[in-house]
């Protein structure tokens, strides 16, 4: 017997018979799961807590009202910490519950 | 859950989805969730401004093709670009560049070309409904 | 109720589900998600000297997916995008088949160094060897003079010891020049591992088994002399120190009768050693990228 499950298409598409690009979401496939969300000042560390080294986004807010585009930072995740890029520059992260490795 | 998994576990890495956490939602794509392309011109700079009708600042994730129709797409807006696309002489956001940004309006990024020929490049993007600042 | 299609909608603990405020949506029906299609993981190895190296992860969506890219070096894990230098860079590129993730050198290679050019020939020692003096350098073969001999240093040469040299050049100009044809010179480094000043005559000083042997003619206005042996010889050597002082021993190897080129030191036209290395050990750089279903292409 197959597992049970969902899915969710986007408007405009049917469900069953729609690409899975077009789904809004299935128990099909994983998805990024945030962890954490905050704000930290550069040069900065923050504790993740978790016992892997996780995936993250990383925004560039030095200026106030301005962020940079995801994956346009120099922070950093190790096995313990977040840590912010440069010291002067705040910083918008996200930590994900997926691993590196 | 993930298949496998147990629905009684804790672990979020066994987790598909839980509401007792949230992932990245997209608020927008480029209409009809099709690239778009832009002229940047020889010799010169490209500025795009994107409205994003949000009422704070967004994270955005940007991709674009930065060879023309070499079929290469690219994540982020200042990016480092393969040896190849680099020889072609593809466009490309300078590091730092004060133009390229999102804030509490638009999404702002702003192209260079130093080759003599106009480059059509393509990007898409998407707006994620959680801050970015 | 209101005509909306009727979806799904969490909302964070504590946040009324009616709220206008979108972040404090959990998920919704009404907004995408990132769907993952795969997980990838893979590593590439540089090599003192490369310029291009990468790794491919195959897809086979048949379309350009979106996709998030990180690499890991030493203990930290980076966006990629970051740490994006003017020649070189952490790159990650998808196309309709693959995601390859590399890291490109685009005006030089892994592990090089650059001596040169030169600074303002000040900086340069000059040894006439006909008149012992310091003050310039002719070489070849004058008429009324003969053959002529020479000598230059360069201090602070910031090569690593034993690095690979794969480029080497002496240039000088010819700020005077005689009424011959051709200049035939022999070039040679001095073999010591940091040769002092040119306080006495230098000529005797140790020679590299490595020569040059060049023929110049004398309408142009300055010579290029291929050192890259030269030089590979006095870095590989035990003693030698990046910042070391290397010579160089220029003598007259059968030139034309009054092929000879004078440059005064200081003059403002510079006497040039341009050198290019590469060295330090091998780099293993670990990636990790997350293809989604969802469709840039």
């Amino acid at each position: 017997m197959q597992d049970y499950g969902f899915k969710i298409a986007q408007e405009g598409f049917d469900v069953p018979i729609c690409e899975d690009k077009d789904l809004v979401m299935s128990s099909e496939f994983d998805m990024l799961k945030t962890a954490a969300t905050g704000v930290v000042n550069g040069g900065d560390s923050v504790s993740h807590g978790l016992a892997y080294t996780p995936l993250f986004f990383s925004i560039d807010i030095s200026i106030t009202g301005k962020a940079g585009f995801v994956g346009d930072d120099g922070s950093y995740v190790d096995t313990t910490v977040y840590k912010a890029h440069i010291a002067g520059y705040q910083k918008r992260y996200y930590l994900f519950y997926q691993p590196f490795e | 859950m993930k298949p496998g998994k147990d629905i009684i576990s804790d672990i979020p890495e066994d987790h598909i989805f839980s509401s007792k956490y949230g992932s990245v939602k997209v608020y927008a794509e480029p209409p009809d969730k099709q690239y778009l392309t832009a002229v940047v011109p020889a010799g010169g700079t490209l500025q795009l401004t994107i409205p994003h009708g949000l009422p704070f600042v967004p994270m955005v994730m940007w991709f674009a093709e930065l060879s023309p129709g070499s079929g290469g797409w690219y994540t982020g807006a200042v990016t480092a670009r393969s040896p190849t696309d680099f020889a072609a002489g593809s466009p490309y956001v300078p590091l730092g560049d004060p133009n390229t940004y999102v804030d509490a309006t638009n999404i702002k990024v702003k192209y260079r070309n130093d080759t003599a020929s106009n480059k059509t490049i393509k990007y898409y993007y998407f707006i994620f409904a959680d801050n970015g600042e | 109720m209101g005509s909306k299609d009727i979806g799904i909608k969490v909302v964070k603990p504590g946040t009324n589900i009616d709220t206008t405020d979108i972040r404090d949506i959990l998920m919704s029906s009404e907004f995408n998600m990132l769907k993952f299609h795969s997980e990838e993981a893979g590593s590439i190895t540089m090599h003192p000297g490369d310029t291009d190296q990468y790794v491919d992860f195959a897809h086979s969506l048949g379309y350009v997916p979106a996709f998030i890219a990180f690499f890991k070096d030493g203990t930290k894990i980076y966006n990629i995008n970051a740490l994006v230098a003017t020649n070189n860079g952490v790159y990650c590129r998808a196309d309709a088949s693959k995601i390859r993730c590399g890291w490109g050198f685009y005006t030089s290679s892994y592990g090089e160094t650059t001596y040169g050019p030169t600074s303002p020939d000040l900086d340069v020692d000059y040894w006439d060897d006909y008149f012992d003096d310091v003050s310039f350098l002719h070489i070849g073969n004058k008429s009324g003079e003969g053959p002529l001999d020479g000598a230059l240093r360069f201090d602070t040469v910031d090569i690593p010891q034993g690095a690979t040299i794969t480029y080497a050049n002496l240039s000088f100009p010819f700020e005077f020049k005689g009424s011959g044809t051709n200049l035939r010179i022999s070039t040679y480094g001095i073999a010591e591992d940091d040769t002092a000043g040119f306080t006495s005559n230098p000529m005797t000083r140790t020679k590299t088994s490595a020569r040059t042997n060049n023929s110049l003619a004398l309408t142009n206005t300055r010579c290029d002399i291929d050192v890259l042996s030269q030089v590979q010889e006095i870095v590989s050597r035990g003693g030698w120190v990046s910042g070391n002082a290397m010579g160089f021993l220029l003598f007259d190897n059968g030139s034309d009768s009054d092929a000879y080129v004078e440059d005064d030191r200081g003059s403002g036209l510079d006497c040039v050693l341009t050198i290019t290395a590469v060295s330090g050990p091998n780099k293993v750089i670990d990636f990790r990228i997350i293809i989604f279903k969802d469709k840039l292409a």
